[in-house]
């Protein structure tokens, strides 16, 4: 589904330019479970940024299924990440002023979707990550692990072919975060793929195969042995 | 996304900001008020001109000169042969009538089968059947039992019945009396050398009808292209000075076209100083929109990340800042509108006519605020719409 093709990305830093991913090839078959490790700044949240189209201005090809991501428009790939992509992020990114439901509505709102089929999808999907009847509730009324359910929500809504996840368990407690990982854990059990950045070795054993990055290159790719399996 | 989702979400933004927001429309609303209440009254003026100058269905354009006696008591005529043969060797009067009691001609009101006119009418006091053309004339036996029968020229029984013969025995109505068409006269019945008069009537009927009648009033009619208040004026003072009564009474103009005229003068010039002013704080406004605009869009920063991350293109980005400073502007725009509508009935109020409502009015102010609020928010919704994703969610 995901193929990175010697993925090089740049910064300019005040008058020099650095160099954060070299030449990364990765390749994410549909319905796995990934986690990428590393130590802070060595480039995780460039290179998931980069999978999930929130950033099209890097070196090198991306294959998503038949299409070739670098070379679309800046619309196109904003359509791409709105039907194709749901993203998690560490401090959930809920819009304070509107409501649970409009905040998990919002891709389908930009889908071009009708209200009313739009709040019934939302309903849904809330009930889905354990938050029934939550709609006309305000983001700062409802607890970081809540928060962070609603954000899941709206990543899914659109039913996209995968979700991306920048270190979502990171400002949580561990038993929320074990809460969290479970419900990631479900969705891929029902056949979501879903790429995930962690710091926690923790939840990096929960899943089903670990990438370590170091300096902005590929240390390691394995899977993930189970004690259970 | 629909514009209607666009427009929800702007009307919300703007409602959350509501002191923000009311603060930013102030100078729309001020400038758009005052436009409107200088249109409107000026539209007003300017209606009640036409009005007044009217010309009539001949394309002629007539005044009237009246004469007051000064003791009012006497009964004077104040237009003799001589001050008629004067007026008309002036080469721009078409034509001059003169609506004297004293002759027994009357202007008048009425209504012949349904159709209103104005006609001269002869209040006889005796026995007529001058210039009758069909019909019999009025006898002595008609006058003293006060019988309501009338004379009327061709051209009435036409306009009236269509042919004399209809007209014949079928009612004409005057001042609120209906006569009996007994008879027909010619159209250039005359008594004396100038005084024109279209219908005859038993005077004694005509008065106990309480008739209401200009008396002493000289109608004057000009060819077309003549400056009419200039050259009555003149006839006016030539009246007062020569005129046969000018040392029992005064000749009077009454000059509403030329009144009308200065107000619309003195309205034309404020509405450009007022125009002059309202652009200006249209602008100033403008630029506190822009103002307000740029301050949403960096406040919202995280807000615009977010809509990005779940897929908002650049344009949908673009719209929903654009829409939010027309709504703002918009909403300013029809406040002004209705107080400016307010104002200018209010100060008409104290003038001599009504402030006119148009289309056009409110055409402009709904255009001129949607222009204002798209010139100043284009540049803030496009700094929204090309805000860099990455760094914003860094
Ligand atoms: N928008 C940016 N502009 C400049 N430098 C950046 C930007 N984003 C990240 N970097 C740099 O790129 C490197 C990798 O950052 P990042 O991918 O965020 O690391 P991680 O998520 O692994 O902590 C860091 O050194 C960081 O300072
Ligand atoms: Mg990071």
């Amino acid at each position: 589904m995901i193929n990175l093709v010697s993925i090089s990305k740049s910064y300019r830093q005040g008058n020099e330019n650095y160099k954060a991913l070299h030449e990364i090839s990765l390749t994410i078959q549909a319905g796995e479970f990934v986690a990428i490790m590393g130590p802070s700044g060595s480039g995780k949240s460039t290179l998931i940024n980069i999978i999930g189209f929130l950033d099209n201005n890097f070196d090198g090809q991306y294959n998503f299924n038949d299409t070739v991501v670098n070379n679309l428009n800046r619309r196109d790939h904003a359509r791409l990440r709105n039907q194709s992509v749901g993203f998690v992020f560490q401090n959930f990114k809920l819009i304070r002023n509107q409501s649970v439901g409009e905040n998990v509505g919002l891709p389908l709102l930009y889908a071009g979707l009708k209200r009313r089929d739009i709040i019934a999808r939302v309903n849904d999907v809330l009930e889905q990550v354990g938050l029934p009847g939550s709609y006309d509730k305000l983001p700062k009324n409802l607890s970081g692990g809540q928060q962070q359910r609603v954000a899941i929500a709206r990543a899914i809504v659109t039913k996209p072919n995968f979700l991306v996840a920048d270190e979502p368990t990171g400002a949580l407690d561990s038993a929320t975060s074990r809460e969290i990982m479970a419900l990631f854990k479900e969705l891929n059990q029902h056949g979501t793929t879903v790429i995930m950045v962690t710091h926690d070795e923790n939840v990096a054993r929960q899943t089903n195969r670990l990438i370590k990055i170091l300096d902005g290159r590929l240390q390691s790719d394995m899977e993930v042995e189970h004690a259970d399996s | 996304m629909q514009i209607r989702e666009l427009i929800i979400s702007s009307f919300r933004s703007l409602i959350s900001n509501k002191r923000r927001s009311i603060l930013t429309m102030i100078g729309i609303i001020i400038g758009i008020a005052s436009v409107i209440t200088i249109l409107a009254l000026g539209d007003g003026a300017r209606l009640a001109m036409l009005k007044n100058l009217q010309a009539d269905s001949g394309g002629q354009q007539s005044t009237q000169i009246t004469f007051s006696p000064n003791n009012s008591d006497v009964k004077i005529s104040g237009f003799n042969n001589e001050d008629l043969a004067r007026i008309r060797s002036n080469p721009k009067v078409a034509k001059v009538t003169v609506q004297s009691d004293d002759h027994g001609i009357l202007s008048s009101e009425g209504t012949i089968n349904g159709k209103s006119l104005s006609s001269l009418v002869y209040l006889a006091t005796s026995a007529n059947d001058n210039k009758i053309l069909a019909g019999r004339g009025i006898k002595d036996s008609d006058i003293s039992i006060d019988r309501p029968v009338a004379l009327v020229n061709k051209s009435i029984a036409k306009k009236g019945y269509r042919t004399i013969r209809n007209a014949l025995n079928s009612g004409i109505e005057i001042n609120g009396t209906t006569y009996t068409i007994i008879g027909v006269i010619d159209n250039n019945a005359t008594r004396g050398e100038f005084y024109n008069y279209d219908v005859v009537v038993p005077r004694h009927v005509f008065e106990t009808s309480n008739a209401t009648v200009n008396a002493n009033t000289l109608k004057l009619t000009f060819i077309s292209g003549t400056d009419i208040s200039k050259t009555t004026n003149d006839i006016k003072d030539q009246l007062n000075q020569m005129g046969s009564q000018h040392s029992s009474g005064s000749y009077d103009f009454y000059d509403t076209a030329a009144m009308l005229k200065g107000v619309t003068m003195v309205i034309k010039g404020i509405t450009y100083f007022i125009v002059a002013v309202a652009s200006i704080s249209l602008f100033i406004a403008g630029i506190g929109v822009m103002n307000m605009m740029y301050i949403a869009v960096s406040e919202r920063t995280q807000e615009i990340g977010i809509r990005m991350a779940v897929g908002a293109s650049q344009k949908q980005i673009l719209w929903q800042f654009l829409i939010e400073a027309v709504m703002l502007t918009l909403s300013g725009g029809m406040i002004g509108y209705l107080a400016g509508l307010g104002i200018a009935m209010g100060i008409s109020a104290f003038l001599p006519f009504k402030a006119s409502v148009s289309i056009s009015t409110f055409l402009l102010a709904f255009g001129t605020s949607t222009i204002v609020g798209l010139v100043f928010g284009i540049l803030p919704a496009k700094t929204a719409s090309n805000k860099n994703l990455i760094d914003i969610l860094r």
